[in-house]
C-alpha cells in the first residue's frame, strides 16, 4: 500500500485515495469546540460539503473554494452533516456560489427534524455563550428515514429533470447485527456511502469515498466532558465503536478524518477505537450534559486548579527544602537528584498556563465547556506526571496520594460517572484517631533507618534524604479530641475524608496554630465534625475556592462543610451522611 | 498580567525589593533575576515584600530557594515581609520557613 494513501494534506486540493475521478480539499481548524473541520470533495456528477463547521471566515474560504471548482465544471452541490450539532451545523445556509446552483443539504432524519424545530439541546447551541442560532437553512434530503425500506432507492429531483438516487443496502454484520448503509452515485463509477453511527449523537453518520472515512465526532464520543452530551447514548456508542471497527478491517478503507483535527491511517484510528471501546464500556449511568452540569464542572474547575495548585506547590517546595539542607551538606549531587524527582517545572508550567487561561475565560466569551476540556487536559497531564515511580520512592505519599484523588475524582466527575465514593466507609472516630496517631509518628521518629544505611555512604543518603522529605507540620500540633460515645459510621469513603481533615488541619498548622480540637458528635441521619483552635483561624489562608471545593464534594456525597466565622476565630463543621445499618 | 513590578528600595544596610503581580513559570525569571542580583551582592540583608504577590506557584519558591542559598554562603538569611497568607501556609508547610524568615504576614494580598 502507498504511504500517501494513508494521509491527507490539509487546505490543498489532492485525489482521494481509492478513486479515480475524486479530489478532495479539507479545511482542518485548530481543534475546539467552536468549529470543525469541512471535507470538500469534487466528484464528476456533484461537489459535496461535508460538515460546513461554524466559522464564518472558513465559510467564505469554503465558498471560494467550490466557486472555483463550480467554475470549471458546474454542478450540484450537496451538503452533508456529520451530525447537527453546532459547531458543523451552524454554516449550512452560509455559502455565497454562482448564481443558479443548486445545493441540497442532507442530514440524519433526527438532525435534520433538529434543525428544523431549532433545537437547541440537539444542536448543543446552549453551550455558546454568544446564543449563536441554530442553522435554519432548509434539509430536505433526509439520511435514514423511518419509511424507507431496505433495497428501496429514494430519488430528490434536480432541475434540468436530473435526480439524486439514494440506495438503501445495509450490511449483515458477522454478529448478526445490522449496519445502516445508504450509498449515491457520483458519477464515474464513483460513489459515496454512508453509514448511520450513533453514539456521540443519534443522528451521527459516516460517510465514505474510495478509501476514505469522514468520522465526524465518533473518535471523541468516550471523552470526559463530551460524553453525556444531549443525545449521547452508551449502547449505540458502543455498537457503532463494533460496527466500525468491522468497517476499517475490511481492506478498502485506509485513512480515517476526524471532525477535529489531523487525518490518521485506519490502522492509527482502529488502535484508537479499541482504546475508546475500553474507556466506553464502563460509561454506565453517564449523567447528561447539559447547561447547569457545564456550568459546576466549570465551577468545580477552578476549585480543583486552586486545590492542585496548593498541593503541588506544597509538593515541589518540600523538595527544594530537602535540597537545601543537602546543599548545606555539601550533597550537591544528592540535591539535584531530590529536585529531578518530580519534573517541578512542567508541572508549574502546566499549571500556570492553566490559570492563565482560566483568567482568559472569565474575561472573555469562551464556551464553559472548552474550561472544562482544558481541565481533562491538564488533569491528565498531572496524573501522568504523579504516576513515575521514582516520585513514590521519596515522597510523601499521603501529600502525592491526595493530589491523585482530587485528579481522579474531577476526570470521573466529568464523564458523567456517579461520584466515586466505592472506598471503604469511615468509622469518624476511629479516622480522626487514625490522623493523630499519624501527627504523632510524625513527631517521634526513631533512627533506625538512618543506623542501619550509616555503612554505605549512598544508602545513608538516600534515607536522609526521605528523612528530610517525611517532615510532617502536622509533628507540632497539641490535639485535643472530644469524641462523642456514640456510633460514628459515615457513608463517606474513609480516604475522601481523611484528604480533607488532613488538607484541614494542615492549613491550620501552615498558619501557625499549634492547637486543633477536634469534637464528633451524631444526630440521627448526620456524623458532625468540628475542628477548632484556641488561636486564631483566618480562612483566607486556606483559600476560598479551596473550601468551596469540600464543601462541593462532601455536598455531592450527601454531607456540607461549613466555615463558621467567629470573632478573630473560625470554627469548620463538617457534616456526613451517617451510615444506616442494613 | 504577564509581568512583574519590581521595585528596588536601597536602605542603609539593607535592600527591599517590593513586588507586584503573581509569580508563576512566566514571571519567575524577572523575580530570579532582581532577586540574585541583589543577593548576590556584597553585603546587606535582603527583605522582598510581597504584599502585592496574589499568588506565588513552585517557581517562585525556586527562585526563593536559590536566594536563600547565595545569602546563606555569607551567613544572611533571606527576609520575607507583608506575606499573604495563603503563601505564608504553602511556605510554612514546605518547609520553608526553616531557612527563610518570615516578618510580617497579612490576611490578603494587596491591589
Amino acid at each position: 500500500m502507498r504511504k500517501d494513501s494513508m494521509k491527507i494534506e490539509p487546505n490543498v486540493w489532492q485525489k482521494v485515495p481509492g478513486t479515480n475521478f475524486i479530489e478532495i480539499f479539507p479545511f482542518i481548524t485548530k481543534p475546539s469546540i467552536v468549529s470543525s473541520n469541512c471535507y470538500i470533495l469534487a466528484a464528476p456528477e456533484a461537489i459535496l460539503i461535508i460538515d460546513p463547521g461554524a466559522s464564518p471566515k472558513q465559510t467564505k474560504h469554503i465558498s471560494e473554494t467550490v466557486s472555483a471548482a463550480l467554475a470549471a465544471s458546474a454542478r450540484p452541490v450537496l451538503v452533508f452533516l456529520t451530525h447537527c450539532h453546532q459547531d458543523h451545523s451552524q454554516e449550512a445556509g452560509g455559502f455565497e456560489l454562482p448564481a443558479g446552483t443548486e445545493i441540497k443539504r442532507f442530514a440524519h432524519e433526527a438532525g435534520a427534524e433538529a434543525l428544523e424545530r431549532g433545537d437547541r439541546k440537539l444542536t448543543v447551541a446552549y453551550l455558546y455563550p454568544w446564543r449563536p442560532e441554530v442553522c435554519r437553512a432548509p434539509f430536505d434530503c433526509r439520511l435514514f428515514v423511518s419509511t424507507q425500506e431496505e433495497s428501496k432507492v429514494l430519488a430528490f429531483e434536480l432541475t434540468q429533470g436530473r435526480r439524486i438516487e439514494l440506495h438503501s443496502e445495509p450490511i449483515s454484520m458477522p454478529d448478526g447485527s445490522m449496519l445502516k448503509r445508504l450509498w449515491l452515485p457520483l458519477g464515474a463509477d464513483e460513489r459515496l456511502e454512508i453509514y448511520h453511527t450513533p453514539g456521540h449523537s443519534p443522528c451521527s453518520i459516516s460517510l465514505r469515498v474510495g478509501s476514505l472515512l469522514v468520522l465526524g465526532d465518533l473518535p471523541f464520543a468516550a471523552n470526559p466532558g463530551l460524553c453525556g452530551l444531549d443525545g449521547w447514548n452508551h449502547a449505540d456508542l458502543l455498537q457503532t465503536l463494533r460496527k466500525v471497527d468491522w468497517l476499517l478491517e475490511t481492506p478498502g478503507i485506509t485513512v480515517c478524518c476526524p471532525g477535529h483535527g489531523y487525518s490518521v491511517s485506519a490502522e492509527s484510528m482502529r488502535e484508537k477505537l479499541h482504546l475508546m471501546e475500553e474507556e466506553a464500556r464502563n460509561l454506565t449511568d453517564v449523567q447528561l450534559m447539559n447547561a447547569e452540569r457545564i456550568g459546576a464542572l466549570k465551577s468545580y474547575v477552578d476549585e480543583l486548579l486552586e486545590e492542585t495548585a496548593a498541593l503541588f506547590t506544597i509538593l515541589s517546595g518540600r523538595l527544594y527544602t530537602v535540597s537545601y539542607y543537602l546543599s548545606l551538606l555539601k550533597e550537591e549531587t544528592a540535591a539535584n537528584r531530590v529536585i529531578a524527582t518530580l519534573d517541578i517545572d512542567q508541572i508549574d508550567r502546566i499549571l500556570s498556563e492553566f490559570r492563565r487561561f482560566v483568567e482568559a475565560f472569565n474575561a472573555s466569551e469562551v464556551p464553559e465547556l472548552t474550561v472544562v476540556l482544558k481541565g481533562v487536559q491538564v488533569a491528565r497531564s498531572l496524573q501522568q506526571l504523579l504516576s513515575e515511580e521514582r516520585v513514590k520512592q521519596i515522597f510523601d505519599l499521603s501529600l502525592v496520594g491526595r493530589a491523585q484523588r482530587r485528579l481522579a475524582d474531577f476526570l470521573g466527575m466529568v464523564r458523567g460517572l456517579q461520584f466515586l465514593n466505592a472506598e471503604t466507609p469511615s468509622a469518624v472516630n476511629e479516622l480522626i484517631a487514625q490522623i493523630l496517631m499519624r501527627a504523632q509518628s510524625a513527631h517521634v521518629r526513631d533512627s533506625t533507618d538512618l543506623m542501619e544505611a550509616v555503612e554505605d555512604e549512598q544508602s545513608f543518603l538516600d534515607a536522609l534524604t526521605r528523612r528530610l522529605a517525611a517532615h510532617s507540620p502536622l509533628r507540632d500540633i497539641e490535639f485535643e479530641f472530644a469524641p462523642t460515645a456514640q456510633q460514628t459510621n459515615a457513608a463517606v469513603g474513609a480516604e475522601r475524608l481523611d484528604d480533607i481533615l488532613t488538607n484541614l488541619i494542615e492549613g491550620m498548622a501552615g498558619i501557625g496554630v499549634r492547637h486543633v480540637r477536634i469534637v464528633t458528635d451524631v444526630s440521627p441521619v448526620q456524623v458532625i465534625i468540628r475542628l477548632s483552635s484556641r488561636e486564631q483561624i483566618n480562612p483566607a489562608a486556606f483559600g476560598k475556592l479551596r473550601l468551596d471545593l469540600y464543601n462541593r464534594t462532601l455536598g455531592w456525597l450527601g454531607g456540607s462543610f461549613e466555615c463558621s466565622q467567629q470573632i478573630g476565630s473560625a470554627e469548620f463543621i463538617i457534616r456526613l451522611p451517617a451510615l444506616q445499618a442494613v | 498580567m504577564t509581568e512583574l513590578e519590581i521595585t528596588l528600595q536601597h536602605l542603609e544596610s539593607m535592600v527591599v525589593l517590593h513586588v507586584v503581580g503573581a509569580v508563576d513559570s512566566n514571571t519567575a525569571p524577572q523575580l530570579q533575576e532582581s532577586l540574585l542580583r541583589a543577593a548576590e551582592g556584597p553585603t546587606g540583608a535582603v527583605e522582598l515584600d510581597l504584599a502585592e504577590v496574589p499568588y506565588m506557584s513552585s517557581a517562585g519558591l525556586r527562585v526563593l530557594l536559590l536566594a536563600a542559598k547565595a545569602l546563606q554562603k555569607r551567613g544572611e538569611r533571606l527576609r520575607l515581609i507583608n506575606v499573604p497568607l495563603h503563601i505564608y501556609n504553602v511556605l510554612n508547610l514546605a518547609g520553608f520557613t526553616s531557612f527563610i524568615d518570615i516578618r510580617a504576614v497579612t490576611p490578603q494580598p494587596r491591589g
